[in-house]
């Protein structure tokens, strides 16, 4: 028996301590390596600093804070009310209709909000011109609720998603003997909310931070949020340390809140997949106040899901603008592809790479911090950290929007992976650990097939929000190196707007394929996990 | 010999075993029982490799394998092991569990000795399944092929016939006596049944305490 025989508790190390050591420090020069830089600059002129923020504070900023925090809390609370709303009225609806059609709006996980955006003012435009001929018109919708509409429908799924998985950790026999002695409602708030609010809650924090960092739907309807600000101080001045300045409050409530949910996430993925019975069907509910809001929020859903879909179809129609339109764009397509693929496929690597490391509750939090920075922080943080002394040779190259998304999305594989790994049965991972040890072979026949559905859920995650990135691309991009959505952007600013939709369609189409492709993983992970046990 | 000295564990606040001391020789029998909870599986699970004792060390054939600071890794131990749970990796068939489990096998066990051990265990018929399809008495008995395709020097069973009915029972557990009688391989029985107790034979001890005793 060799040294190297002896073994690490962790989940299995893909290769020797050293080189994991080493990858992970690879992967936090680039995911937390731009806020550091940014951190360090700012450090380096602290007076400056100080002055400066004295400065800022002393403008609008305040003020605009508070709104953009209100939108985000507003935005994010109605995601998740509509979401329970919803998952509770299907679970004991009659009929295999609205059980099937809840999942529908996890396809749209990943489509952007300026996706979402520009479906509505085309569906908008087309519902106003009809009108019009016959003598009617709209009224015309203030700003503020357009944008909290379209930022609704483009967080609904991130809410949805995890509500779907709190429900299914319910236990339906627990439901049903509590309604025995109460009305839904009280059966709802005293038995299944404290059983699924943890994971509840994850999804009101991803909204939240999704609707603080989005700036492309305020923009587009002209409202001033606080996530244009720091991408405005850098695109006036090209001042990093004011743009770190200005974006400091979004950045500290992203981190608080991805601190807050780093427990309830590790929860989420070691808690059995679901209780025994999870999934048999609940007696109608009887109560209207269960009943009417899910049919509101059931009518929601399919308006979510149609109107993206029908808009953007109908202005990309005929097919042959379709056509003209990759034809057009055939660098910037194949662009978004490569960029997507990359990124997917480094993320993928670094879930591997740090997954045996993520045994506490600090170390899954510090994972999870890349997704509390706003994107404009991490482009401008990217641009300080690759011209250093060393580091340029990227610079300005087609890696720079791979290392951007990496940046921002690779906790997204990580987290998948983690899941997986966690929801497979521990028993298939020592039985293994047993007869082969964790050697190549074991790797290939047993490690990567059991977590294979975390791996390709993580890679289609990652390639489907790098797709679809816009800030931070937008800043480093390279000449001649634009994606399709830094296209799309620039053309929606332009208002060439017939050409945008073939444009949309097609990034929308991309995001859906990508979502179908990480639920099917997930699903299926999920299964294999449970089976192992069985 | 696997020999067990002064071992001791917890779980938080809570002693599970307490400087317990187990001998187990070649084909020798000895099946464990003891209340639920008592520690049997957190015992097995230390002989295996699978967790760290907090104090003593154990050693198997003469080779310390745990001690304070080492553990030597569970594949290392010449072991076969049958779970709780049948724990049968879901993507691959049973052919392909027995070959993997095999050809990590340093020794000529070639395919005509996992015909032996399908046919023994009465998997023959089994062999190009998935685990999904399989029965939980089936599963149980491909969990057993598993542990024998090792070709181990000692058993460690966590009640392998937890859940069959007394027909299957008697089937596995003549398998397994068959099996040490054949290959002198020591045997860790874990059982609350009393009919395993009678048919595997051997030594029967019980953990209680933390500690071995005799019933």
């Amino acid at each position: 028996m060799s040294q190297a025989a002896v073994l690490s508790r962790a989940l299995p190390l893909a290769a020797s301590r050293r080189v994991h050591v080493a990858g992970i420090l690879l992967w936090a020069l680039i995911a937390i390596g731009p806020l550091a830089a940014l951190s360090a600059t700012a450090f380096a002129s602290m007076a400056d600093v100080l002055e400066m923020a004295a400065y800022l504070i002393g403008r609008r900023w305040l003020g605009l804070l508070a709104k953009s925090i209100v939108l985000a809390g507003a935005v994010s609370t109605l995601a998740v009310a509509l979401a329970v709303a919803l998952v509770r009225w299907t679970r004991s609806a009659p009929g295999r209709v609205p059980k099937r059609l809840v999942y529908l709006p996890l396809l749209l996980l990943l489509v952007p909000p300026y996706l979402h955006a520009t479906a509505w003012i085309s569906a908008g435009v087309t519902v106003q011109n009809g009108l019009v001929q016959i003598g009617l018109q709209l009224p015309s919708v203030p700003g503020m609720i357009g944008v909290v509409w379209m930022q609704l429908v483009a967080v609904f799924p991130v809410a949805l998603g995890f509500t779907l998985v709190g429900f299914r950790m319910t236990d339906p026999a627990l439901t049903e003997a509590g309604r025995v002695f109460a009305s839904d409602l009280v059966v709802f708030r005293k038995i299944e909310w404290p059983q699924m609010r943890a994971t509840v809650l994850i999804g009101w924090v991803l909204a939240c931070l999704l609707s603080l960092a989005d700036f492309s739907v305020p923009s587009l309807m002209q409202v001033e949020v606080f996530a244009l600000e720091a991408f405005v101080e850098y695109s006036i001045a090209a001042d990093e340390v004011a743009a770190l300045i200005v974006a400091f409050p979004h950045l500290l409530i992203g981190l608080a809140l991805m601190v807050s949910i780093a427990a309830p996430v590790r929860t989420l993925a070691i808690m059995p997949a679901r209780p025994s019975g999870a999934g048999q069907a609940i007696g109608a509910a009887t109560s209207w106040s269960l009943r009417v809001p899910g049919q509101i929020a059931f009518g929601f859903a399919l308006l979510q899901v149609a109107v993206p879909v029908i808009a953007l179809g109908v202005a990309a129609l005929p097919l042959g603008n379709l056509a003209s339109s990759i034809a057009e764009n055939g660098r910037e397509i194949v662009n978004s592809l490569i960029t997507a693929g990359f990124s997917g496929a480094l993320s993928v690597v670094f879930a591997l790479v740090a997954l045996p490391m993520l045994t506490t509750v600090p170390r899954l939090a510090v994972v999870m911090i890349p997704l509390a920075v706003p994107a404009a922080l991490v482009g401008i943080g990217a641009i300080g950290l690759w011209t250093l002394p060393g580091l340029e040779l990227l610079y300005n190259t087609a890696a720079m929007p791979v290392l951007v998304a990496v940046a921002q999305f690779s906790p997204v594989a990580i987290l998948a992976l983690f899941v997986q790994a966690h929801r497979c049965d521990r028993t298939l991972i020592e039985a293994a650990q047993v007869y082969r040890g964790d050697g190549l072979a074991t790797w290939r026949t047993i490690y990567l097939p059991l977590w294979a559905p975390g791996l390709w859920a993580g890679f289609f995650a990652v390639f489907g929000l790098t797709l679809t990135e816009l800030t931070a691309t937008l800043l480093v991009s390279p000449p001649g190196r634009q994606t399709l959505t830094v296209k799309i952007y620039s053309l929606l600013h332009y208002g060439a707007s017939d050409r945008v939709a073939a444009l949309c369609l097609m990034v929308l189409l991309g995001s859906v394929a990508a979502s179908a492709v990480v639920f099917a993983a997930m699903a299926g992970g999920q299964r294999d996990g449970r089976r192992g046990s069985e | 010999m696997i020999s067990a000295e002064n071992i001791s564990k917890s779980f938080g606040a809570q002693p599970v075993l307490q400087q317990l001391d187990l001998v187990l020789e070649p084909g020798e029998k000895v099946v464990l029982s003891g209340a639920s909870g008592c520690g049997k599986t957190t015992l097995l699970r230390l002989l295996a490799g699978l967790e760290e004792p907090d104090a003593g060390r154990i050693e198997i054939d003469g080779q310390l394998v745990n001690a304070p600071g080492l553990l030597i890794a569970p594949h290392h131990r010449g072991l076969g092991v049958v779970f709780q749970q049948p724990a049968l990796w879901p993507h691959l068939s049973v052919r392909q569990t027995l070959d993997f489990v095999a050809s990590a096998q340093h020794q000529p066990q070639g395919s005509a000795n996992l015909s032996d051990i399908a046919r023994a265990c009465g998997i023959e018929e089994l062999l190009d399944r998935q685990p999904n399809a399989l029965s939980g008495g089936q599963a149980r008995r491909v969990a057993l092929a598993r542990a024998l395709a090792a070709g181990p020097r000692y058993l460690l069973l966590d009640e392998p016939t937890s859940n069959l009915d007394f027909e299957a029972r008697t089937g596995l557990n003549a398998v397994i006596c068959d099996f040490v009688a054949e290959t002198a391989a020591g045997l860790l029985y874990i059982s609350h049944n009393e009919s395993d107790v009678s048919q595997i034979g051997g030594h029967h001890v019980q953990l209680v305490g933390g500690r071995i005793t005799k019933p």
